[in-house]
């Protein structure tokens, strides 16, 4: 069971929602740790050990943290032993991935770093300690969040109480955003990334190909975890809890230091606030912000999983957005941002063959070939790789964009209720298509 | 609105799930086991699949949709541009079809049997022109794997190339639109090679009555939402009518229970597959005899191709019997006497051929 089947949408989802609501208020984080465990236990049996051991272990250094308050060595000793214990996760489960291709366990990156903030903070008095052990647990693993985030700060996630939420409102805000992300996975993402991997697997590099190679696969990953993230985020809010927005439109950004704040946000605010914070001085000398730029950077790569490629993505966008800050940022304000657009737009796509390659020379290749050194510029292979779902190409490009969001914002400020309306028919529209699609 | 909106997703979520729950069958049974492995997740995922209301008008409706959007393939399944469904097959992952030659080649020298290989090719690849070229660029070069075998086979058995034949006439009904299987036409021709390379008069197709059946069945291809998009099929029985035949099919279940048929058409009987109607489908064992001039015994391993020929070769041998590798029981192969058969004939599609045949099964055969 996934958080995109047919078992969560008409089973798994019905009943732990309606277990919810009619828990009383006082137990409802305990209920709903419940429903993430037994989610968890039914998407991922043969992990589920390993998530349960966690889970409990964070909790024990967060209780250990908090009952040494008076012996700063050993709070020390744990703080250290904490950090390092997350980071060894992260890098045991991606080493194990790369040598033995064995899946990293589902939510290792969200549970590690989510963690590894919660340390910083109470370590650092700039959060209250979580005693409550099934608030804790959701706080590192609400089932909905292990997917691919939006990472949270243990204050942030409590800014609203739990019980009183949940209202029909929220519920039927929570299902809408979550249908919403469905679809971008189940119609989008998937229909994308089979035309890219047709694309990859094709017989020919062409310079078309190697171009929708990439923007394919860049409209996959944004689809994927954009879409990921809109499902946690509404059942986030069917469960009474808020989760942050992760994306906002990046593809549209007249920069690379705008697109790098667009996308993934909460992993870039994530390392800006832990990393970039901390190492910045009062006046930074240009070698120590491109250092901690290119940190924040790459480990906004390592996000991802730990992989050469993500790294070297990482170094590639921190080396644009630093010409950006001393010297292409001037130029960039007077350029009219359809050029500024066009200008991010090929970069962030050049950064896709980085982060896609499986080797150096594939990447040389194509890098190549998207300049057509020693490609044939397209192929009848190409036009039938793309022609194979056009819909899918042609919806996913309009939603890269805000054009849909700001026909849809205007109609909700002109008619509030026909907003509504549009979310009603929309939504079961969606529903039945995701649906059609799994079956 | 909000409120409406949350009680009716709400409320299809949940009466679909509560009509698929208590109309469906098949529920998985919960156990430790099964929860550990994966399977009861699983079980649930396909029991939803298989039992939500409306799910064949939500599958055509993905599939219009795709289709629409541009897809011409369907889980490796190629809609052609004549009406016709074809299947795509992938090698598998390790090749194993020198080990499936070794052991015809171990058959054949164990058993000094006279033997003749004929590997069939499936209807995608001969009749690519039906797909997107640069799809058919793509196909799995069934050709170049045949030929490999046969090169490995030589010296060992006759070899019998059927490909160029098949390919000669890919205009005509030679495959089912629906059935990844052989016509009886595509049989003819498939007999007629075979005939030609064992010295046998092949009999011209004018000798042959022809009556049809079945008009207009949809077959396993089209049993999902792809049916709109395919022609439909019919099946056809070629009667010999130069000289009076009497022919006797003998199939032998997996439990041993044996009926016999006379003539080598069933037509009384409701076939789920209507291209049982040929042979009366075949069984892990099933023997023809022929009250002909030939006094040769043929024995056949081979798989579901086997309907489109085996009636025009049941007019060459005085007996055939045909085995299924894959159904057949160990009892079975043990009972089957090699020596009483003048000729050994294998004969699979490529498909079968590469997922392995049985092949290696042959070891249980006796003398």
């Amino acid at each position: 069971m996934q958080l995109y089947s047919l078992t969560f949408l008409y089973l798994f989802l019905p009943v732990s929602l309606a277990l919810f609501l009619i828990t009383p208020a006082k137990w409802r984080s305990a209920v709903l740790f419940w429903i993430s465990i037994a989610f968890y236990g039914l998407s991922q049996p043969d992990q589920f050990l390993i998530f349960c051991t966690v889970l409990v272990f964070q909790y024990a250094l967060s209780e250990g943290l908090r009952r040494t308050e008076g012996n700063l060595k050993l709070r020390k000793a744990i703080y250290v032993f904490g950090i390092m214990e997350n980071a060894g996760m992260m890098i045991l489960f991606s080493a194990l991935n790369q040598i033995t291709g064995r899946a990293i366990p589902l939510g290792t990156m969200v549970v590690a770093f989510t963690s590894l903030g919660y340390l910083v903070d109470v370590y650092k008095y700039d959060a209250e300690y979580e005693t409550n052990f099934f608030r804790f647990g959701l706080f590192l693993g609400f089932f909905a969040k292990l997917y691919r985030g939006p990472l949270v700060r243990i204050d942030n996630l409590w800014k609203k109480p739990l019980s009183p939420a949940a209202t029909p409102e929220q519920i039927g805000d929570g299902l809408v955003k979550f249908i919403r992300g469905l679809a971008k996975y189940v119609l989008l993402s998937v229909p994308i990334g089979k035309i890219c991997a047709d694309l990859k697997a094709a017989n020919e590099l062409t310079v078309v190909g190697a171009w929708m190679v990439m923007i394919t696969f860049a409209m996959k990953i944004f689809f994927d975890l954009s879409g990921f993230c809109d499902m946690a985020r509404g059942l986030g809010l069917c469960f009474g809890l808020e989760l942050p927005k992760n994306f906002w439109f990046p593809f549209q950004s007249a920069s690379v230091t705008e697109f790098f704040s667009r996308f993934n946000m909460t992993v870039t605010e994530f390392f800006h606030y832990y990393v970039y914070d901390n190492l910045k001085s009062e006046k930074p000398t240009p070698l120590q912000d491109a250092v901690n730029t290119s940190l924040v950077c790459m480990l906004a790569g390592v996000w991802f999983g730990i992989r050469m490629n993500f790294i070297v993505w990482g170094v590639y966008i921190a080396a644009f957005i630093l010409l950006e800050k001393w010297f292409l940022g001037r130029y960039l304000e007077r350029i009219p941002r359809f050029f500024t657009g066009i200008y991010t737009f090929c970069v962030t796509m050049l950064s896709m063959v980085i982060f896609s390659a499986d080797s150096l020379g594939e990447m040389l290749r194509y890098f190549g070939a998207m300049f057509g050194f020693g490609a044939n510029f397209s192929t009848a292979e190409t036009a039938y790789d793309i022609s194979g779902s056009v819909i899918p190409l042609i919806a996913g490009a309009i939603l890269l964009t805000n054009f849909m969001s700001m026909l849809i914002h205007k109609l909700r400020r002109r008619s509030p209720s026909a907003g509504g309306a549009y979310d009603f028919v929309m939504s079961a529209v969606l529903l039945a298509l995701c649906t059609a699609y799994l079956l | 609105m909000k409120k409406a909106t949350a009680l009716f997703l709400a409320a299809v979520l949940t009466v679909s799930g509560v009509l698929a729950l208590f109309g469906g069958t098949g529920f998985p049974v919960l156990s430790f086991g099964a929860l550990s492995s994966g399977s009861f997740s699983a079980g649930i995922e396909s029991f939803f699949s298989e039992n939500l209301p409306g799910r064949d008008r939500l599958s055509q409706l993905a599939v219009r949709l795709l289709y629409l959007s541009g897809r011409r393939e369907f889980d490796g399944i190629f809609i052609g541009a004549d009406g016709s469904l074809l299947k795509n097959i992938e090698p598998p992952e390790t090749d194993s079809t020198a080990g499936q030659a070794e052991a015809i080649g171990e058959f054949v020298s164990d058993h000094r049997a006279g033997a003749c290989v004929m590997l069939i090719p499936t209807a995608v690849i001969i009749k690519q022109q039906e797909i997107n070229s640069a799809a058919a660029d793509r196909l799995y070069n069934q050709r170049h794997m045949i030929s490999a075998v046969y090169a490995a086979l030589s010296g060992k058995a006759v070899t019998v190339d059927v490909y160029q034949s098949l390919f000669a006439h890919r205009g005509e009904y030679i495959y089912y639109n629906t059935e990844e299987n052989l016509t009886s036409l595509g049989g003819y021709y498939v007999y007629s090679e075979y005939a030609s390379a064992m010295n046998l008069r092949v009999r011209p197709i004018s000798d042959f009555n022809v009556a049809y059946a079945a008009h207009g069945f949809k077959g396993s291809l089209a049993s999902g939402a792809l049916g709109e998009y395919a022609s439909g099929d019919f099946v056809a029985m070629y009667a010999y009518t130069q000289y009076e035949r009497e022919y006797t099919v003998t199939h032998t279940a997996a439990d041993g229970t044996r009926t016999v048929q006379q003539g080598l058409y069933d037509r009384q009987t409701v076939w789920s597959d209507p291209t049982d109607i040929l042979l009366g489908g075949l069984a892990p064992v099933t023997e023809i005899e022929t009250n002909g001039p030939y006094e040769e015994w043929l024995l056949v391993f081979g798989d579901e191709t086997a309907k489109g020929w085996l009636p025009f070769l049941a007019n060459h041998y005085a007996h055939i019997t045909f085995v299924d590798l894959g159904a057949a029981t160990d009892d079975m192969l043990a009972a089957i006497r090699v020596s009483d058969y003048q000729q050994v004939l294998f004969a699979y599609s490529a498909d079968t051929f590469m997922k392995g045949a049985g092949l290696d099964r042959l070891t249980l055969l006796a003398e």
